[in-house]
């Protein structure tokens, strides 16, 4: 009943967020609002699209979820999508261009593998040296990511695209399409999956619950002979290679090239969407989806009227300071 | 040269300082970033409404401090993880900032400063006599004093003082009213310096600022060395640059990437410290 309440309440209050928002920036904020809340829904290419924001949105969460649960703050999602993508890219082109199936396959864990890779890299450092991942991860994400961009536009660019692109993958490697005329494809089924095997995993298995343990509580776990060193890597690991795949899917699913820039703001999406689904992994599915509406709303609202980009980064925002504060109660006696 | 290199440096230096303090209270202030932007965009506004730097570096400060203060005092108030408050300031800054200056300057981009006639070198010298001042004060203040050490008590132990009845919340909201203060003094020298405000002036300044924390070992001389550090970075950026003539986009992450580095060292040399 508490729970119910509790989602009642965030509801409510996210509704007053994103109406005073509109009232301060649109003259005529009801009209606003209305395609800000039907728009995503009022055909097929919005709402597919919606679903395809929140698929990918369910994994950069659900992976943040296990880091956060093991008291690890990674910062540099930005970076273990967007390079981790590249990479996938790279080898996807390399391979024979009817690949198909084994072509996917290989390009999602060559792109979990370098997501999972450059997260451990922190991981090692704060177990080995005490450095702060939250700080190492995110320099070490600053770095990658205008490399990243160099390599796209210089040494992988399409010389034939006006974009600053790499060539596209061949078609065998498109992921299949579920409502057509959109972006969705069967990256939600893959979303969802990987949502509830890391929940199983954080809550039904002997692994997930040292890990939440250590998050809690590092002295007991040392005390409870648990590895310090294991669940101050794994988490991170897990976290990368989400990001990762959530790269790899994008590529895949619908932009077929790593494009400059193309990830931008899904590692910190991630991040929001965590702390919505308090560090639940099957949690992170409806938050996602609100983030994903919040997204395509804006979007739609912003083609009726005077509404523009950057609020959906405001309310994003608001809805982070307001779920930290816990400005209900509820939340305050489970953790 | 000297003055470029004070012109990159010294945000960074400022806006250490301050997460600085708030890193010997206990808990860093990871909305440096933020508050940097925020204090850039107070100064535009000032400068264009009542054409006066003066007033306008001084409100920045001020507004800003209060705004990190703020922050912290409702984390606190409330029992949230000040590190994901402060990452939600950093992601709320910069679209309010938009938001505002789309609907009160009809842009979302560069906003140009018209009237300013105070030259450049005035203005890093200024600054260079401001942050010389504040640092020695401050740290004079955080080593000698009562209040300097009721800082470094709640740092090192706050239950302690608690027990004796001291309220280490309150000290770490007046540490982050100082550290977004001088993030304010960061952002005003950023969009004086640049002469107008741009979208993300900071670009990453705030971050390196945290590192400049780790990689001078929490100490205060150290957060000397490690601007240091970044300008010398910065020197050989450029002349790689120059030299062999690679494109400006590869050397963007170039001081996040050195930062990287500086810090493995460091943590290494503590490692071997230790052992």
């Amino acid at each position: 009943m508490s729970r119910l309440l509790h989602s009642l309440y965030l509801i409510v209050l996210f509704i007053v967020i994103i109406f005073t928002i509109l009232l301060l920036i649109s003259p005529e904020p009801v009209m606003a609002f209305e395609d800000f809340v039907t728009g995503p829904f009022s055909n097929i290419y919005n709402t597919g699209n919606l679903f395809a924001i929140a698929a990918i949105l369910i994994i950069c969460g659900t992976g943040v979820s296990i880091s956060f649960q093991a008291g690890l703050f990674n910062l540099g999602g930005e970076a273990q999508i967007y390079s981790s993508a590249l990479v996938g890219t790279l080898v996807g082109l390399a391979l024979p261009e009817g690949s198909g199936f084994f072509g996917i396959l290989v390009v999602i864990i060559i792109s979990m593998i370098t997501g999972a890779a450059i997260a451990t890299i922190s991981g090692f450092l704060r177990y080995r040296y005490h450095i702060h991942e939250l700080i190492s991860s995110f320099l070490l994400s600053g770095g990658l990511l205008s490399l990243t961009d160099f390599l796209i536009s210089n040494t992988f660019r399409d010389s034939k695209s006006f974009l600053q692109t790499t060539s596209k993958l061949p078609e065998s490697f498109y992921l299949p399409s579920i409502l057509p005329p959109s972006n969705l494809t069967i990256t939600i089924l893959i979303a969802c999956t990987v949502a509830c095997i890391l929940w199983f995993w954080l809550y039904k298995m002997a692994g997930g619950y040292e890990m939440r343990v250590f998050g809690l509580n590092k002295d007991f776990a040392e005390f409870g002979n648990i590895s310090s060193r294991r669940y101050t890597i794994l988490p991170l690991m897990i976290n990368g290679a989400c990001f990762g795949l959530a790269g790899a899917l994008m590529i895949l699913s619908t932009q077929h090239a790593a494009i400059v820039g193309f990830s931008a703001g899904y590692g910190w999406n991630g991040i929001v969407i965590a702390l919505i689904a308090a560090n639940n992994p099957i949690m992170t599915i409806p938050a996602a989806f609100l983030l994903a509406w919040v997204e395509t709303g804006t979007r739609t609202a912003m083609a009726g009227s005077s509404v523009s980009l950057e609020m959906s980064e405001v309310i994003r925002g608001m809805i982070l300071l307001m779920i930290t504060l816990r400005f209900f109660k509820n939340r305050r006696s489970r953790s | 040269m000297i003055q470029s290199l004070m012109i990159y440096s010294l945000p960074i230096f400022l806006a250490a300082l301050g997460g600085y303090l708030t890193d010997k209270a206990g808990i860093l202030n990871i909305a440096i970033e933020g508050l940097i932007l925020c204090g850039a965009f107070i100064t535009f506004i000032f400068i264009y409404f009542l054409d006066s730097i003066f007033i306008a570096v001084i409100m920045a400060a001020v507004l800003t401090g209060l705004l990190s203060a703020g922050f912290a005092g409702l984390t606190m108030r409330f029992k949230g993880n000040i590190f994901i408050t402060g990452l939600a300031m950093n992601l709320l800054i910069p679209g309010v900032i938009t938001l505002i200056s789309k609907r009160v300057f009809l842009t979302g981009g560069v906003l140009q400063i018209t009237s300013t006639i105070v030259t450049t070198e005035t203005l890093v010298l200024g600054f260079l006599f401001l942050s010389c001042m504040i640092y020695l004060i401050s740290i004079y203040l955080l080593k000698n004093t009562q209040a300097g050490l009721l800082v470094r008590a709640t740092g090192l132990n706050r239950r302690a003082l608690e027990v004796r009845g001291g309220n280490p919340s309150r000290v770490q909201v007046l540490t982050f009213l100082f550290s977004g203060f001088m993030c304010g003094l960061s952002g005003a020298m950023l969009t004086l310096t640049v002469h107008a405000y741009v979208p993300n002036i900071s670009s990453g300044k705030g971050w390196l600022a945290l590192a400049a924390i780790y990689l001078g070992n929490q100490k205060a001389t150290g957060l000397i060395y490690a601007v240091l550090f970044f300008a010398i970075a910065e020197v050989l950026a450029n002349l790689a640059q120059g030299t062999f003539d690679l494109p400006s986009s590869l050397f963007v992450g170039f001081p996040y990437l050195v930062t990287f580095i500086g810090l493995i060292i460091r943590g290494m040399i503590d490692r071997t410290r230790r052992s």
